[in-house]
């Protein structure tokens, strides 16, 4: 689904990625852990179309088409939803008329019929409920004003409403309490299937334990230093990153 | 037409040897332009023309010279004849002059400080005559790194007429903290003229203008964003009492080339009295677009909340009010460095401000 | 810097005026210039009485001897006042119509082009709430619908040359009474050369039984617009006032100066919204109005209440400050305002709040959006003087920037001289945010409608003071002004 190779990618002059190949097969959860500074944000942003970003080599294909020719609404439509790290503010612009606005603009880009506001609606509190969230957020600006922990499941119920095809979450596990640890990883796990794929970026283990990844990677100053199943998170968490930066 | 003829006569009776050419030219400039008129948009609110009107004794020209005079408006002119020159001073770079620039108490000072590369110092500027007509006009330079502590006080009588300008151009990363506090004065007007000129220059001003009896204190500072990167803080606090008036006027303006400016200016005033005045105005002109800028103005009375809480303590209402003017006041004086002036402010801001007597036992 | 803000401006950059067209009718226009003979003919023409000549020329000779004022943050080149003509009407409507039926039919095809239905039956088949609407073309007032229904409550809508014939007293009783006729330049010149405009009276406890609404339009090559409205409001009634503007596109720019004096007395409440849609200016600056005009409430009565929302997208230069004088007890002011200017165009707008009766309370809150090479002001005066106990003001103005050609202004006064007053102001400037359009987009949205909902985003606080089709209206001219704006 997703081929990542030789990717090389520099912001304000500096290089953040210098050579990252990855694939991602679809029904695959691949997680992507590393210390803070290796490049694991630029790699999420990048993958959503980021223009701050300068691409300096490499290649990225996403169900055979050149991602990096497609700006980020045209990715969106190909089924690439980013989780993003810091959930934005969109003061005025109520969340209803937000993923209203997105699912049909996506929509319309695939050819799909766009939803009227009943059937929208419907589907929409469908997805609130299953992420717990009280359906009078609906009604409220685009994150604002939300918590931290808002934000991180806001995040997961556009996710849901969306239905993308490749889900690149950039440490959506950070500042959430267990609870909303859970209902964030229900979240995810509702839409694991054969044909969706995830990429979990994280600093921390913890989520992991309520997402099983089937392979883990660990990125250090701009590159995949290693490689392998779930069991190397563990050992990242006891270890710390330390013994992987020394091998790299 | 305003008679502006005791200026020519003070300036006459100085010794021949001091009516020198360049300050001769310098006085015509200054009859011949005469006084700002209100109808002018910076002079809106302050009319100088009571100057005009002072007994001969107020104005005392300085009748020692120093080195060359500037060129300016009117008041630049009429500062460089009766100054009669330029004190300079230059901190060397990177070295440290521990021991603050305080310059002599004349009635009409004009300065040129130069701070070289990396360099810092503090400089005090203090009007305390009374019953005199003051002229202060300082053109100050930081050079990249140079750090200054700018002082800007007038505790004067209640009779005293001054007006001040402050000139400083800040290079690369330079940094300057001012603060200015009003406490005294029948009319006073005070410019601060600020120059963000290079990347990376902050400036923090904080002032206090706390005018009593019939007083007139009109501050107008100017901050120029020119260069990317620049910071500037500002927070101004003013406080009228009996028929006093006190004006703000705090332009920022943000040029072109000037991205990333960071500018924050917070202005808080206090009317006592019925028949006190404040107009203040804070203004904003931007022209560059990756900025952020915040400014706001509160007019009030004090926090009712806090008021309650400390009657609530066993505080009679009397007390509360002068203890809560008081910090509210207080907040700008904290921002003197020098213990010995901000002791000295802080005893002159308690005998200004009402019922304070209850508030020396709490000190 | 990234494609980013450069995408947004090429999207500011297209932007099409849909109300530019000319409307071919046969008028009567005055020859250019302006004298004493200009001002009698206008008033002849128009049956004026001998008292209402008398207030025109005395306006006339107080503004030869003043001068425009230049305080403003707009620039533009000297205005000839001798280029301008003063009076110009549709000949057909010289012998006025009695009704909308014997309106020029080229005419009501002009306003339908707008999207104005004049015909009540056209009305009353939409599914839109009734409105009564005033329709002014160039001079003159070319017919009021729902006179009849208005009459029965007893409401006065008309024009206000009507007013003059059929309700002179009250013309002559609150005409210039807020805006004296030497207040200031332009006011000065409307008040000598004034044409047209709509009058309303709503009686004493009468509530305006629908929405009342003017459009102005000015389709004469080479003429000013110069009218004048007043609204009265008396004790414990209640009117809301819509008005809309739009002028075809031409290369010479056209002038507005219009005078807006409302009077509410004791308890009454008054709601005057605009939607000024003026002809821009091309992106290089050619054409487009000159817009400089000047509203003034009056809140004369106790509790009673004037609120100001504009939403100003159109003319070359705008200088324009709707203000209230709160003059009675415990009364109230209030101004919302979004301005937005592109290309060329320059506005420099706000309010003047002058708290004069005890607890009065004010409010302000303005949106200023610059993109393209437009520059916006606001510049705002709250004033409490030293009767106004308990005075309170609070004032929030944000400016927007897309662009890096543009510039946003704010001159805030503030004069106080009451100490039980409570102001409160705050001003925020910063750019359309990269990181909001960024996620907006990484979620499908396009660009270009990802600006334009942040922009009404922004805007919501004072569109949601809107009257509800004029909200929606709002949004969309927001949309059209910002079409093109990313390429």
């Amino acid at each position: 689904m997703l081929d990542i190779q030789n990717l090389h990618a520099r912001i304000e002059g500096k290089d953040i990625l210098q050579g990252i190949d990855l694939r991602i097969g679809a029904g695959e959860v691949h997680a992507i852990m590393g210390p803070n500074g290796s490049g694991k944000s630029t790699l999420s942003k990048l993958l959503a179309g980021h223009e701050d970003y300068t691409i300096t080599d490499g290649t990225v294909s996403f169900d055979g088409a050149d991602l990096l020719e497609l700006n980020p609404e045209e990715r969106a439509a190909k089924g690439i939803f980013l989780g993003f790290q810091y959930p934005v503010e969109i003061p005025g612009v109520s969340n209803m008329v937000f993923l209203k606005a997105a699912l049909n603009a996506q929509r319309k880009i695939r050819g799909e019929k766009e939803l009227d506001a009943a059937d929208f609606l419907a589907w929409v509190k469908h997805r609130v409920k299953q992420m717990q969230m009280n359906p009078a957020m609906l009604s409220r600006g685009v994150n604002e004003g939300f918590s931290g922990g808002e934000k991180k499941r806001n995040e997961i119920l556009q996710m849901l409403v969306l239905e993308p095809k490749l889900m690149v979450l950039d440490e959506t596990d950070s500042g959430l309490d267990i609870d909303a640890l859970k209902i964030v990883a229900d979240g995810i796990n509702l839409m694991r299937s054969k044909e969706r794929s995830v990429l979990l970026v994280t600093h921390y283990q913890r989520l992991l334990d309520y997402v099983k990844p089937d392979y883990v990677h660990v990125l250090a100053g701009g590159r995949i230093v290693k490689s392998g199943g779930p069991e190397l998170a563990l050992e990242l968490e006891e270890k710390g990153y330390g013994w992987i930066q020394q091998a790299a | 037409m305003l008679d502006l003829s005791p200026f020519r006569r003070a300036f006459e009776a100085l010794p021949a040897a001091a009516q020198t050419g360049e300050r001769r030219k310098a006085l015509d400039a200054f009859l011949t332009a005469g006084f700002p008129s209100t109808d002018l948009e910076e002079w809106k609110y302050t009319n100088l023309a009571a100057l005009a009107s002072l007994p001969e004794a107020a104005l005392q020209p300085e009748a020692e010279l120093a080195s060359a005079t500037g060129h300016g408006d009117a008041l630049d002119a009429l500062n460089a004849a009766f100054a009669g020159g330029v004190t300079e001073l230059r901190i060397p770079s990177k070295t440290r002059r521990e021991e603050p620039i305080r310059p002599s108490d004349r009635a009409h000072q004009r300065h040129r400080l130069y701070l070289e590369r990396g360099s810092e110092a503090t400089m005090i500027l203090n009007s305390s005559g009374d019953g005199v007509f003051e002229t202060i006009f300082a053109d100050i330079e930081l050079e990249a790194g140079a750090q200054l502590h700018l002082i800007r006080l007038n505790d004067a009588g209640a009779d005293s007429h001054r007006i001040t300008r402050i000139n400083l151009r800040l290079s690369r990363d330079a940094c300057c903290d001012v603060v200015t506090v009003d406490l005294g004065g029948r009319l006073s007007r005070h410019d601060l003229n600020v120059d963000l000129a290079e990347p990376g220059a902050a400036i923090h001003l904080h002032g206090l203008y706390a005018p009593t009896g019939d007083g007139h204190v009109d501050n107008h500072t100017r901050i120029e964003h020119r260069a990317p990167h620049c910071i500037s803080r500002e927070q101004y606090r003013g406080i009228a009492r009996d028929k006093a008036r006190g004006v703000f006027n705090g332009m920022i303006r943000v040029h072109k080339d000037a991205q990333k400016t960071d500018s924050e200016q917070r202005i808080a005033n206090l009317i006592l009295s019925p028949g006190a005045e404040i107009n203040a105005k804070p203004e904003l002109e931007i022209y560059a677009d990756d900025v952020k800028c915040a400014h706001g103005a509160t007019f009030g009375q004090l926090d009712d909340e806090a008021l309650f809480y400390l009657r609530s303590r066993g505080l009679p209402e009397s007390t509360a009010r002068a203890l809560l003017t008081w910090t509210f006041a207080h907040e700008v004086l904290q921002h003197i460095r020098l213990e010995d002036v901000r002791g000295r402010v802080t005893k002159r801001l308690l005998r200004q401000l009402p019922n304070t007597e209850q508030l020396e036992a709490l000190q | 810097m990234s494609t980013n803000q450069e995408d947004i401006q090429a999207l500011v950059r297209n932007r099409t005026y849909s109300a530019g067209f000319v409307t071919d009718v046969d008028s009567e226009t005055l020859p250019p210039g302006l004298n004493e003979d200009v001002v009698r003919a206008i008033s002849a023409r128009k049956q004026e009485p001998e008292w209402l000549l008398e207030f025109r020329l005395k306006a006339y000779r107080r503004w030869l001897k003043m001068t425009e004022p230049k305080w403003a943050h707009v620039h533009y080149p000297p205005i000839d006042y001798q280029a301008v003509s003063y009076y110009s009407a549709p000949k057909s409507m010289k012998d006025a119509p009695k009704s909308l039926d014997e309106v020029d039919p080229k005419l009501l095809e002009t306003y339908k082009k707008l999207g104005i239905p004049l015909r009540e039956q056209e009305m009353l088949a939409g599914v839109q709430p009734q409105v009564a609407v005033d329709v002014v073309f160039d001079s003159v007032s070319v017919g009021t619908t729902f006179r009849k229904k208005l009459a029965e409550a007893g409401v006065i809508f008309c024009s206000i040359s009507e007013a003059v014939r059929e309700h002179p007293e009250l013309v002559r009783k609150y005409l210039g009474t807020v805006v004296p006729f030497g207040d200031n330049f332009y006011a000065a010149l409307n008040s000598a050369v004034f044409t047209d405009g709509s009058f309303v009276f709503i009686p004493k406890g009468v509530r305006c039984p629908m929405e009342l609404s003017t459009y102005f339009r000015i389709n004469e090559r080479n003429t000013g617009q110069f009218e004048r409205t007043l609204i009265i409001a008396e004790e414990s009634s209640h009117v809301s006032y819509l008005e809309g503007c739009t002028a075809p596109q031409r290369d010479e720019n056209q002038l507005h100066a219009a005078v807006v004096e409302l009077v509410a007395l004791d308890d009454a409440e008054i709601k005057y919204s605009t939607v000024q849609n003026w002809y821009p200016g091309d992106e290089n600056g050619v054409g487009g109005i000159f817009n400089f005009v000047t509203k003034r409430g009056d809140c004369r009565g106790p509790r009673s209440k004037i609120s100001w929302t504009q939403v100003e997208t159109g003319s070359a230069v705008t200088w324009k400050y709707p203000s209230c004088i709160l003059r009675g007890d415990d009364s109230v002011g209030e101004f919302y305002s979004v301005a937005l200017t592109h290309h060329r165009q320059q506005a420099d707008t706000g309010t003047k709040m002058i708290h004069i009766g005890k607890r009065t309370k004010s409010t302000i809150v303005s949106k200023g959006i610059a993109a393209g090479h437009g520059q916006q002001a606001y510049r705002g005066l709250v004033r409490v003087l030293p009767g106004a106990e308990g005075a309170r003001n609070y004032t929030q103005c944000d400016s927007l920037l897309i662009g890096d050609k543009c510039g946003a202004h704010t001159f805030p006064y503030t004069e106080i001289r009451n100490p039980s007053a409570i102001l409160e102001h705050e001003a925020t400037t910063s750019k359309i945010g990269e990181d909001q359009l960024f996620y907006a987009r990484s979620r499908g949205i396009a660009e270009e409608d990802a600006v334009s909902m942040i922009v009404n985003g922004f805007c919501k606080d004072v569109f949601k003071e809107l009257p509800m089709e004029f909200a929606v209206e709002a949004q969309k001219l927001l949309s059209v002004s910002l079409e093109g704006s990313v390429g």
